[in-house]
């Protein structure tokens, strides 16, 4: 896969939204004043996993009425399907309803929702490989790309305050290529801060490190641990070990110019028990490490067989008030012609897409409106979600509305 | 089919158990063409059900299909009953029989298999 693909795949894994969960009015009597929740919350993950945070946020138990039925749909499907062009952040309505069991009821949802995805990828393998990859999968695998959507696609914000800081520290987190080793996931951690850097961004580096040494760790020992790590990985990238004791770097960091040229270096990590664990969670949050963990194993599932195209590609797609639509779509006519976009939402939706330009409906993979001359195989292999689904928003094109 | 006594039963019909269609048969006349034929067939240690073809409207839930098979075959609160496609994979409660029919249905019907416990899990 080329690097630019792999770009597109990191692309749709940040994607985020920022989402205000308030409580219902007609609750909020009933309590004392709550303070809104402000999130942001991966478009590839499910309402259910963000109720975890909520939960701790309102200190009570609730659940999201208007969602219920569709706890399961990644949350940037509901998005783009409730509230597609409408102002962010995203309003949503918590009610509450006591449950005395809520542990329980709670635990169960969560193993819920994990069957559900699994049986979503198995499917996908059934159209794309007649479930030949998946079937040649241990269970470890399975559990890695559970627990890499799982845990890696929240983080928490109060979006009138933070919002701005946290994004320095996304940006400059999602730029840390953090990888655990899948065989022995505490044992190292690798960063690699490698020749794709920004020279601007390099003294935002430097300071997550010492952010993370600092605030992380407890110990002055672990503390000085922690920064020596920090720093043989950024010597190893061409850094002065000095820079990691100034907060604002003036001046460039080297005079080798790592930048473009220089070679791609990793730095192994020694474990520190209680350390390293603390920075992978920190990371983790930010959905960077998990991006690896995520990727390393869907891979084999995204891949052709033989070079030969999908069987058939996994979509579904969703459109206002109705339920989704599930058909089987080729990825290649029996002429031997790429099927694109157009050709598939022209046979499943023939009213709503006629394939001229004056279309009355426009389709949204991720929230944006793709081209319909693009190629379904390449969506499948890019744009699917986590699930190995294409999940497809139809909506009417605004102008018509009017 | 061997079991197959009954391949025409559009359900409703009989007083011993009502079918999947029940109550969408109540609410609306839903058009004969939108009924899809399902073969339920038993896997591992569940009971095999003397009925195995249903013929039920298209936009009918997995969930209520389950819901159904759990009463029919009177099982316990506690018990779980599991539906699968292909003996692969389960399919999503909320999924509907169209989308399943359309995908992975053959010679005019789709087969669901049950169990008791995770089969192709």
């Amino acid at each position: 896969m080329a690097a630019d693909d792999r770009e597109i795949l990191r692309e749709v894994w940040q994607g985020r939204l920022p989402i205000c969960f308030s409580l219902a009015e007609d609750e909020e009597d009933s309590l004392d004043k709550q303070e809104p929740c402000f999130l942001l919350v991966s478009r590839l993950t499910y309402i259910t996993l963000v109720t975890e945070k909520l939960q701790k946020h309102f200190m009570k138990t609730q659940e999201l009425k208007e969602e219920e039925e569709v706890w399961h749909y990644p949350v940037g499907v509901l998005f783009d399907l409730l509230a597609h062009g409408k102002p962010l952040p995203w309003n949503i309505k918590v009610h509450f309803k006591n449950f005395p069991e809520d542990e329980l009821l709670h635990c169960l949802k969560k193993e819920v929702i994990e069957a559900h995805f699994m049986s979503s990828i198995k499917e996908a393998d059934v159209l794309k490989h007649r479930g030949q990859v998946i079937n040649n999968m241990q269970k470890r695998d399975h559990k890695q790309l559970w627990s890499g959507l799982q845990n890696g696609n929240l983080s928490q914000c109060n979006y009138e305050e933070l919002l701005p800081q946290q994004f320095t520290q996304l940006v400059v987190t999602s730029q840390l290529n953090i990888l655990r080793q899948a065989i022995n996931a505490l044992t190292t951690i690798t960063v690699d801060c490698g020749r794709h850097y920004v020279e601007s961004r390099r003294p935002l580096v430097v300071r997550t490190l010492t952010d993370c040494a600092e605030k992380l760790v407890t110990t002055e020992e672990d503390k000085r641990q922690e920064l020596n790590h920090g720093k043989s990985a950024l010597r190893a990238n061409g850094y002065t070990p000095w820079i990691m004791k100034a907060p604002k770097p003036k001046k460039k960091p080297s005079k080798e110019q790592p930048g473009e040229k220089g070679p791609n270096i990793s730095v192994p990590l020694p474990y520190v028990k209680g350390v390293s664990e603390k920075l992978a969670n920190t990371f983790g949050d930010h959905g960077v490490n998990k991006f690896d963990q995520f990727w390393t194993i869907n891979r084999r599932l995204m891949e052709r067989t033989n070079e030969e195209p999908f069987r058939s590609v996994p979509l579904r797609i969703y459109q206002p008030d109705t339920m989704y639509i599930q058909r089987l779509c080729k990825a290649v006519a029996d002429t031997g012609e790429p099927l694109n976009l157009g050709h598939v939402l022209g046979n499943i939706l023939p009213k709503k897409f006629d394939n001229s330009e004056s279309s009355s409906h426009q389709a949204l993979i991720h929230g944006v409106e793709v081209p319909m001359e693009t190629p379904v195989q390449w969506l499948s292999e890019h744009l699917s979600h986590p699930d190995n689904f294409l999940h497809i928003v139809v909506l009417k094109k605004k102008s018509e509305e009017t | 089919m061997e079991n197959d006594k009954s391949p025409d039963n559009t359900v409703g019909g009989t007083s011993e158990a009502s079918g999947p269609a029940e109550d969408v048969a109540q609410n609306q006349p839903a058009a004969k063409s939108d009924k899809i034929d399902i073969l339920l067939k038993a896997t591992g240690d569940a009971p095999i059900l003397k009925r195995k073809k249903w013929s039920v409207p298209g936009d009918r839930k997995i969930s209520s299909i389950i819901d159904f098979l759990k009463k029919y075959l009177k099982c316990e609160p506690h018990e779980s009953l599991f539906l699968y496609v292909q003996q692969t994979f389960a399919p999503s409660p909320d999924q509907d029989i169209r989308n399943l029919y359309e995908c992975y249905g053959s010679d005019g019907k789709l087969v669901l298999h049950y169990c008791k416990s995770e089969a192709w899990g």
